[in-house]
Order: C-alpha cells, then structure tokens, then sequence
C-alpha cells in the first residue's frame, strides 16, 4: 500500500499507542474487554487521518487505517515480547503449564510434553510460541482495529464537507 | 469501494482463521495448542475454568471471548446473505433499518449485562451461558462491519457497489 493516500503515518502512531498500552503491566489487562486498546489504537488513527484530512475520511478509510494499526501493533507487542522473553517468558510459561497440570482429565502426552520443556528442552516450542503470539495477535489486533477505525470514522468524520473539485479535463487534441 | 470489500475480505479470512485456531487447536499438536494458548494470552484472561473444552483440553480463550470470535464471521456471512437475496428480487435498499438495528444491538448488550449482573449476585452461570450471552452482541458487530463495508450487491454477481449508484448510496445503513 502506498503512502500517497496518507494511511502510514495515522497508522503507525495509532499502532505504537494500542501496542504500548498492550504491554504495560496491568494496564494491559484492558484488552480482555473486547481487545479495549486495539480498538482505542483504530479510533486514534482514524482521528488522525480526519485531522490530516480536515474531515474528509469514509467508512473504507477508517477501516483501513484501522486495520494497518492493528498490524502495526501486532508487531510492536511482538517486538517486545521477543525481547522480554529472556526475562519474563519462562516465567509466564511456567505459570500457565502449572496451571494446565491442574486441569482434571489431561491427556497423558502432555505431561511429557511439559517435563520436556521444564527441563529447557523447548528452544523450537518457544520460537513457535513467539510465532503464536505473532499470528494471534495479527489477526485479533486487525479485527478489533478495523472495527475501531469504522468507529473513529462514523465519530470524526464529517458528513456535510464537499468533496474536492475534480481536476479539469485537458482538453482533446484537434483531430486534422 | 473496492478498497473496502479487500479489507472485508482480509477481516472475514482472519475471522476465519481465528475460528480455526480456537477450536482445533486443542485436538492438533500439544505444541501448537501451547502456542495459540500464549498467542491469546495478550487478549484473553484464559481461566481454564472459564473456558469451554475440546477433546478433554481448554480453548485457548474463555467461553466469552470464544463466543466473539466465532460470531463475527457468522454475522458478517449473515448479513453478506442477506444483501444477495434482496439483490437477486432487486432491492439494494439496507436490510434492516438504521433504528431497528440500534434496539437489536441494545438488546443484546442488555443480555450481556443481565447475564453478567446476574454471576455477580451470586447466581449460577456456565461456560455456555457465558457463550451465548455474548453471541448476539458479536453477530451484531460483524454484521455491522458488512453493512459499513459493503453498501449492496456485495462481492460481484449482482452488481458492482458502487459509489457513483444512488441506490447504494440511499442503501447505506449506517
């Protein structure tokens, strides 16, 4: 997508908004309300593209612009996930296997399947979990971006404003 | 307009595909169950006693967020069903109108909150109420998104929409 129709840059900030607030800590928590700052992250980029447009923004626009948001913070909390993962991951994992272990009627197999991780025997299960998180959150943050995008454009944009006037025809060539 | 039935299309795969995960993935691979599990953990609280179960494991997502999810798509092919049949007896008008579909999505949002008001008093809910309390208010929302997205003759066959068509301009919902 080009940037002629000035998607990028609403895009790019309404993502890194919804993806800093995906990471902090308890903050983060908001987006168990229906993925709460993706679609914040959608509503901003639709402002912004409103603002950059004195209003002019359809439906589509919204959407897209919502939709690119999403993306972009899909990829900042995947970024940053990578990152922390060192320090924090095998923590979460721990945790959430410790978790499973206590569900009733696990199959057997994965009882193995975890030691095996415990154990630090998991290099390719935690490079498919960063690709898990990668995937997910590309598809759930675009969803709920587009949606936020279609919301910020139903709120900012206006109805009533002209559309520009068409660039004049050049006139035909006289024909001898 | 064309620009706007990609991004439905891109929205209705990915809806797709995140039914897909959610409900297979605990009869794939323990990995790639772990994997959807961590994926959906930076949207999901994923109480295993709040998630619904298959094949004896957990959904990666609780009862709620599964309901979202599958609904989505459900209410985007509803409403894309929709167009096409009033298309094909050639009425591009919007299927419902613009208040009728503002007292749906209350209604729906009021059963959300009952049921959720209703576990908060102490009241015994399940995993499957929890599911289809939040069905129709998903339905809704993807049915919202193809109204938007889509004013009429949706996705070829019937007709292009088309901005310069007055009917579709008139057809619009919301």
């Amino acid at each position: 997508m080009s940037n002629q129709d000035g998607y990028m840059r609403p895009a790019v900030l309404g993502g890194l908004a919804s993806g800093f607030l995906s990471v902090i800590p308890i903050i983060q928590a908001g987006n168990c309300i229906c993925c709460l700052w993706i679609v914040v992250g959608g509503v901003l980029a639709s402002y912004l593209l409103a603002d950059q447009r004195q209003g002019r923004i359809a439906a589509g626009d919204g959407a897209v612009v919502g939709l690119l948001s999403g993306l972009f913070a899909a990829c900042f909390t995947t970024v940053v996930h990578l990152v922390t993962f060192p320090f924090f991951g095998m923590k979460m994992l721990r945790q959430n296997i410790e978790q499973m272990r206590k569900v009733p009627g696990m199959p057997s197999q994965f009882e193995s399947f975890y030691n095996q991780i415990l154990a630090g025997r998991g290099g390719a299960i935690i490079l498919l979990i960063i690709l898990g998180i990668l995937v997910v959150s590309a598809i759930t943050y675009s969803i709920f971006g587009t949606l936020g995008g279609l919301l910020g454009s139903a709120l900012f944009g206006k109805k009533d404003q002209p559309l520009p006037p068409a660039p004049p025809v050049p006139p035909s060539p006289p024909s001898y | 307009m064309q620009q706007n039935r990609h991004v439905w299309l891109v929205l209705l795969a990915g809806s797709l595909l995140n039914v897909f995960v959610i409900w297979a993935s605990p009869s794939l691979h323990p990995a790639l169950w772990l994997a959807a599990r961590a994926g959906y953990s930076v949207v999901c609280h994923q109480a295993p006693a709040r998630c619904l179960s298959v094949a004896g494991l957990p959904l990666p997502v609780c009862a709620r967020c599964a309901a979202i999810y599958t609904a989505l798509p459900l209410g985007a092919v509803i409403a894309l069903l929709w167009f096409r049949c009033r298309a094909t007896v050639g009425d591009r008008r919007s299927p419902i109108g613009r208040r009728a579909f503002i007292v749906a999505l209350t209604l729906a949002l009021l059963v959300v909150l009952v049921e959720k008001a209703a576990e908060k008093c102490g009241f015994a809910t399940t995993n499957l109420t929890r599911y289809w309390a939040s069905f129709p208010l998903a339905t809704l929302a993807g049915m919202v998104s193809a109204f938007v997205l889509l004013p009429a003759g949706a996705l070829g066959g019937i007709g292009p929409a088309d901005a310069d068509d007055p009917i579709c301009e008139k057809g619009s919902v919301i």
